[in-house]
């Protein structure tokens, strides 16, 4: 029972630090994957690896316009401000992108996400010249530092998982219609430009606030593996966001656990690894359209039909 | 051989090697945009980090030929894992590409940080960003390794793109029509993300994997954007490219000295050049640039307000001829906004179509040929709705004051059987 025990303090987060980071993590996993189910019924899953990415000139230059005003560079809110006016430009050029050129959307992704890391990354070059850039910050910024994380950091993961909650909840029927039909819903009215945006806003607001906590890989595994698993369960929009959500949680929790007892384990790749086997239980045994499921029904057809054609013989 | 590689400078290496990384990426990175698989460069760069940590583990070595084959098998089963759970299990194109590199990047850290290979500089980071500034220090006959291997990529690149355009062609289009006419579509991806993995793998080494990502589509769709022909795409995105690389390393390298910085990232500064091109052509491309299409958009809005103003005038004369018509009378009976009547009034005046006097304005002889011919269009479009297409009587008026301005008076004559009044008994005026 000895080699339990460690184990058991873990999962029941018997250790304040672990404590502070299982149930952050697990608050970020459950509000990435609500949200992302609305994401991956949009189509729009890989926005989230494009908004992420976006965040570093904004950090790197709101670090910048603080320090040249005399602020102090490295203040949380002024990164998270920055990185969250910069995912809202990456978001408009997107849109405008769309709008205004013949570019597919996977091409307007990867070119928005490509040009404004790359001009980060100059920006970040300039920041690392200045006095106080060079020491470490605005890496563990972007990449994440999960284990490290503090109580403050998980009372505004617990806040923004709330707030974004009540909007997905509030307006429930109207992120259903934009998922499952955005021509019938601009027909009917309804601003669907407007809700586009609204989503937008909702990744944005999960991305920047998790970005610094755990990373940017996390991030957008988080978004996009939650919800495409819980899809292999159920048709149903409501049960899907509630599973999808239950299934980031839980991978979090495992994940940031296992990591804790084996401390040579990265938090953010163990909780990764945790959603994809997640992701591949339910690929295979997925009630709803599960490789399984979907062969055992295939065989049945048959044998149905089959089974008509003798009796009409 | 070694003598005249020494006698090259250092900055000029990394031109060289900047420049080779962006023709190299130009080429699979148009056929990828096209084929709506943009983002599959960056899934593939991310997701062959596992492969480098394996070959290091079994090679025991950081030597090139392992770790390049063990990038190219991970790259390759990332595309065959995303192409399966899109095909197999439905699950859409974006969503399997984030699921397949995130897990197997975290997995490619697991392995870093679990094994023997977290002894060696394997760091995620430096996959990330790239080390263009370093590419001289590793040399064979003192020509960069990087300069090699990118240069045989990309002569591997453009010989199997010329050599098989007319297949690349119809499968990047219209895969479904080249199946049918016996090529591989199948085959045909697979060679593709052969060659993507392989730049992929080759560039991200010298120039980061989010630069490849730049490299690889942001020139294309530049090119995409300024010409409609595959041969002229291919061959602007490796001219853009290049000369983004090109800028990139000036601007890196002499801008911030202005502001009293020092030299900024290579790669950051190429990834922006790539997106200013980009902007560049989105503005002014002659065919789809919103300049162009804003001025044509514009021009046809001018040409219309003109036929509105002359269709008023006419009908005004049929009822009483010879009478001027007042300017506020126009804007009652236009849907024009009032700027674009008064520029086309000036226009029409210029032309010596209409007259301008104090108590309103009149057709001149010209001006009723030219109005008559708008009338003409409106009562034939009018006689086509009610006959050929159904459109009951009373709603067939404001669908023909749109398409009069389509003109096609002959054809539609032809279609109703040359007519002489329009359903509502009015005249149609012959040809002038």
């Amino acid at each position: 029972m000895d080699s339990l025990s460690p184990i058991l303090d873990v999962l029941l987060l018997k250790q304040y630090q672990t404590r502070v980071v299982v149930i952050g993590v697990s608050l970020l996993g459950a509000t990435a994957g609500l949200v992302g189910s609305f994401m991956l019924l949009r189509k729009r899953a890989l926005l989230a690896d494009t908004l992420s990415h976006a965040t570093l000139p904004g950090v790197a230059g709101a670090f910048l316009i603080a320090t040249a005003f005399g602020g102090v560079g490295k203040n949380l809110v002024v990164l998270l401000a920055g990185a969250a006016v910069a995912s809202i430009v990456a978001g408009a050029c997107v849109t405008l992108l769309g709008r205004t050129t013949r570019l597919k959307e996977d091409a307007n992704l990867a070119i928005v996400l490509s040009v404004f890391f790359g001009f980060g990354e100059v920006l970040r070059s300039i920041v690392q010249q200045t006095a106080t850039g060079s020491a470490a910050g605005l890496e563990g910024f972007i990449f994440g530092k999960t284990a490290t994380m503090t109580y403050g950091d998980t009372m505004l993961i617990g806040s923004a998982c709330i707030a974004v909650s009540i909007v997905c909840l509030a307006l429930f029927k109207e992120l259903r219609l934009l998922c499952f039909d955005a021509d019938f819903a601009r027909g009917q009215g309804w601003p669907i430009t407007l809700l586009d945006g609204l989503l937008m806003t909702l990744v944005i607001t999960v991305t920047v606030i998790g970005l610094q906590a755990v990373g940017l890989i996390l991030i957008i595994a988080l978004l996009v593996i939650p919800p495409a698993a819980a899809r292999f369960w159920t048709n149903q929009l409501r049960s899907m966001t509630l599973l999808s959500a239950f299934i980031g949680a839980i991978s979090a929790w495992l994940g940031a656990s296992i990591s804790g007892v084996y401390s040579s384990l990265p938090s953010g790749a163990t909780i990764v690894l945790c959603a994809t086997v997640a992701f591949t239980i339910s690929l295979l045994f997925g009630t709803s359209s599960g490789i399984v499921s979907n062969f055992i029904e295939r065989k049945r057809t048959g044998k149905a039909v089959l089974a008509q054609l003798e009796a009409a013989r | 051989m070694s003598h005249l590689a020494d006698k090259i400078p250092y900055d000029a290496w990394l031109a060289i090697v900047g420049a080779l990384a962006a023709a190299a990426c130009a080429i699979p990175g148009t056929f990828l945009m096209l084929r709506r698989l943009s983002l599959m460069g960056d899934a593939i760069s991310h997701a062959v980090l596992p492969g480098l940590v394996l070959a290091y583990i079994f090679s025991e070595s950081r030597a090139s030929v392992p770790m390049l084959i063990g990038a190219i098998s991970v790259g390759l089963l990332t595309a065959f894992i995303i192409e399966t759970l899109r095909r197999v299990a439905k699950v859409e194109e974006g969503a399997s590409i984030g699921i397949v590199f995130t897990s197997l990047f975290a997995m490619g850290i697991v392995l870093i940080t679990t094994t023997k290979a977290k002894n060696v500089d394997l760091d995620p980071n430096c996959i990330l960003q790239g080390a263009l500034e370093t590419v001289t220090m590793n040399t064979i006959a003192g020509i960069p390794v990087s300069a090699i291997a990118l240069g045989a990529v990309f002569l591997v690149n453009a010989a199997l793109v010329v050599f098989l355009f007319k297949e690349f062609r119809i499968c990047s289009f219209d895969p479904g029509l080249a199946a049918t006419l016996g090529f591989r579509p199948v085959l045909m991806h697979y060679l593709l993300m052969t060659m993507t993995a392989l730049t992929c793998v080759v560039a991200f080494e010298a120039v980061g994997s989010i630069l490849v990502v730049a490299l690889l589509i942001v020139p294309a769709a530049a090119a995409h954007l300024l010409t409609d022909r595959l041969s002229i795409t291919l061959l602007l995105a490796v001219g853009i490219a290049i000369g983004s690389s090109l800028a990139g390393q000036w601007v890196a390298t002499f801008v911030p000295g202005q502001f009293g910085f020092g030299s900024v990232s290579i790669t950051g500064t190429t990834a922006t050049m790539t997106g200013i091109v980009l902007a560049i052509a989105i503005a002014f491309s002659p065919k789809h640039g919103v300049v162009a299409r804003t001025r044509h958009r514009k021009a046809i809005e001018h040409r219309i307000a003109r036929e509105d103003v002359l269709g008023v005038l006419c009908r005004q004369d049929e009822v009483a001829p010879g009478i001027a018509k007042p300017t506020e009378m126009l804007r009652k009976e236009t849907p024009v906004p009032p700027g674009k009547l008064t520029a086309a009034i000036t226009s029409l005046v210029r032309d010596g179509w209409v007259t301008q006097s104090t108590d309103g304005i009149r057709l001149t002889d010209a001006g009723k040929r030219a109005a008559l011919d708008v009338l003409r269009s409106h009562r034939l479009w009018e006689t086509y709705l009610a006959e050929v297409a159904n459109v009951p009587a009373d709603h067939t008026h404001a669908q023909a004051h749109r398409l009069e301005h389509v003109g096609m008076s002959d054809a539609v004559s032809a279609e109703t059987k040359n007519p002489d009044v329009d359903p509502h008994h009015k005249p149609i005026p012959p040809t002038q």
